[in-house]
């Protein structure tokens, strides 16, 4: 549905004479019912790609298409669900009249409009501020209404960049049914965010960005992984058969909890962990120490 | 219907309640001895009239450049476009609108102006060719504003800018005296004459030729926001 074929944008200033290169020869392909995320640290171009998804830039070269169609075009007929990063909404509004304003735009009309205005606003909790000028909002609000426009559109191509960003950890963890709910098998959805906790819980793939190129997609996140695993450790007190138990495990220097850093298979950290509670060790928290996309971002951007 | 054109009411409120009340400010202290009665109260009928309409007359420059700097400009630079121009319409569409109704909100700001002044100081209609001038001054400053609204929020003063290096261009190459200020001519904004007779009879071919230079700039400045996307910076 949303093909990038070798796309580069460079950016240019005559006065320094400067160029940088945001998005260096991307090539990738997003299906229909697919949820594409997109990680990267800050300054990799995840905000430019989405810009030349959405025709808001034109690429220095290859292309972007979706449906065949170049972005522009394809925005004018059909609109895409889009939230950006920076919510950019007139302050005098209030966040009923904003939601109005672009369900008009979005091409709903009478009862039907309404009815879909009212749904965001329950979905998104921002009842209680409906009223509320927009300069009033805080900012997770804010975000909340952002979001809310975004979920106004029928476009089967929905992207949203730093979708949780501002929101509170219950607002985030209800982000994640969002995404489920906004899931058609004729949609695309891309998300960027720098929260790969996030983006491995509701993306199928994850293209990792650094410095404009695309250096790795992640894929098969929520599958269950035969390889070695990186868990940590929380016990009750130290006891002398924790070392023995594990394959490859070290003692962390905490202040307050008695913690060790465990590898291996899942098979072996099981076997460890269940012999460590035979054996009496009072076993506080066992989880892991990094996701596998965190693994694969630092593998990606070089950092161990 | 599409879009755009169901859009328009809410677009028109936004210009009243933001541009327009500015407006009314503006054309509201410059008829504040009038208001006032500074004149005692001794200036009726015909020559109210001719004073409100000189009064207005003098500010609706001002006024036009108030209701149309940054059309485009504006939302860009403010990040409103992103929003919009991720709906299904036609940016162009969009902002053509967005002029018309800055025209809209004018001529509205200009009937507020006339009934706050009947009311203040009595019965006054500034006359149909007093609204067509004001009309044609504003399509004429405002279409080159537009036209350079996609590249600058500073679009006003650029505008202004071409007027005023026009005027001087047309003195030290009058028109009938060569090739070259035969072009400038037709390139530069018409000026020089009015667009109503001494009488108050319109001269059509003046008119004309100041619409369709009008609308051959907002066509420009549509074209700009067709093909340049509008994350691009210029």
């Amino acid at each position: 549905m949303i093909r990038y074929a070798d796309v580069s944008k460079t950016y240019r200033t005559l006065v320094p004479h400067r160029e940088v290169r945001a998005v260096d020869a991307f090539t990738l392909e997003v299906s229909a019912g697919e949820v594409l995320g997109i990680a990267g640290p800050n300054g990799a171009g995840k905000s430019t790609l989405l810009a030349l998804t959405l025709g808001f830039l034109r690429p220095t070269g290859g292309a972007v298409t979706i449906d065949g169609r170049p972005p522009a075009t394809f925005v004018r007929h059909h609109g895409i669900a889009y939230l950006s990063e920076l919510i950019s909404i007139p302050s005098w509004w209030t966040a009923r009249g904003a939601l109005g304003r672009y369900a008009t735009l979005s091409g709903l009309t009478g009862p039907a409009a309404v009815e879909r205005v009212e749904g965001v606003i329950d979905r998104l909790g921002i009842g209680d501020h409906r009223h509320k000028r927009v300069k009033q909002l805080s900012k997770g609000n804010l975000q909340r209404l952002g979001l809310a426009q975004a979920l106004l559109s029928d476009s089967p191509v929905a992207i949203l960049d730093e979708p949780t960003h501002g929101l509170d950890p219950l607002w985030t963890q209800r982000f994640r049914d969002i995404v489920t709910e906004m899931r058609r098998p004729d949609r695309a959805i891309v998300i960027a965010s720098h929260n790969l906790d996030e983006l491995e819980r509701v993306a199928d793939r994850v293209a990792i960005l650094d410095r404009g190129r695309l250096t790795r997609v992640a894929d098969g996140l929520a599958e269950e992984d035969g390889g070695a695993a990186h868990y940590r450790l929380v016990v009750a007190a130290d006891d002398a058969g924790i070392v023995a138990a594990f394959p490859r495990v070290a003692r962390v220097t905490t202040e307050r909890q008695v913690t060790y850093d465990a590898h291996g298979t899942l098979d072996e950290l099981n076997d460890g962990l269940a012999r460590i509670i035979a054996g009496g060790v009072r076993v506080r928290a066992f989880f892991p120490a990094r996701s596998r996309l965190e693994t694969a971002f630092r593998e990606a951007v070089g950092e161990e | 219907m599409s879009v755009v054109v169901r859009y328009l009411p809410r677009q028109l409120a936004d210009q009243l309640l933001t541009r327009g009340a500015a407006m009314l400010v503006v054309g509201i202290v410059i008829l504040l001895p009038f208001l006032l009665r500074v004149d005692g109260g001794a200036l009726q009928g015909e020559q109210l009239r001719v004073l409100f309409v000189a009064s207005i007359g003098n500010v609706t420059t001002f006024l036009t450049l108030i209701a149309t700097y940054g059309i485009v400009g504006q939302d860009i630079r403010q990040g409103y476009y992103r929003f919009v121009l991720s709906k299904p319409l036609s940016p162009a569409a969009y902002y053509g609108a967005a002029f018309g109704v800055t025209l809209a909100g004018y001529l509205i700001t200009l009937l507020v102006l006339t009934g706050v002044f009947a009311v203040v100081r009595g019965p006054v209609w500034p006359g149909l060719t007093a609204f067509a001038n004001w009309t044609i001054g504003f399509v004429l400053i405002g279409s080159l504003v537009f036209a350079f609204s996609r590249f600058t929020r500073l679009d006003w003063i650029f505008a202004l800018l071409v007027f005023l290096l026009g005027d001087v261009a047309r003195r030290r190459w009058p028109a009938g005296e060569s090739v070259w200020g035969a072009v400038l001519n037709v390139l530069l904004p018409p000026a020089g004459q009015s667009a109503f007779s001494a009488a108050g009879h319109p001269r059509w071919g003046h008119i004309l030729w100041l619409l369709g230079y009008a609308a051959v700039m907002v066509a420009l400045g549509l074209l700009a926001v067709r093909y340049v996307p509008p994350g691009e910076r210029r």
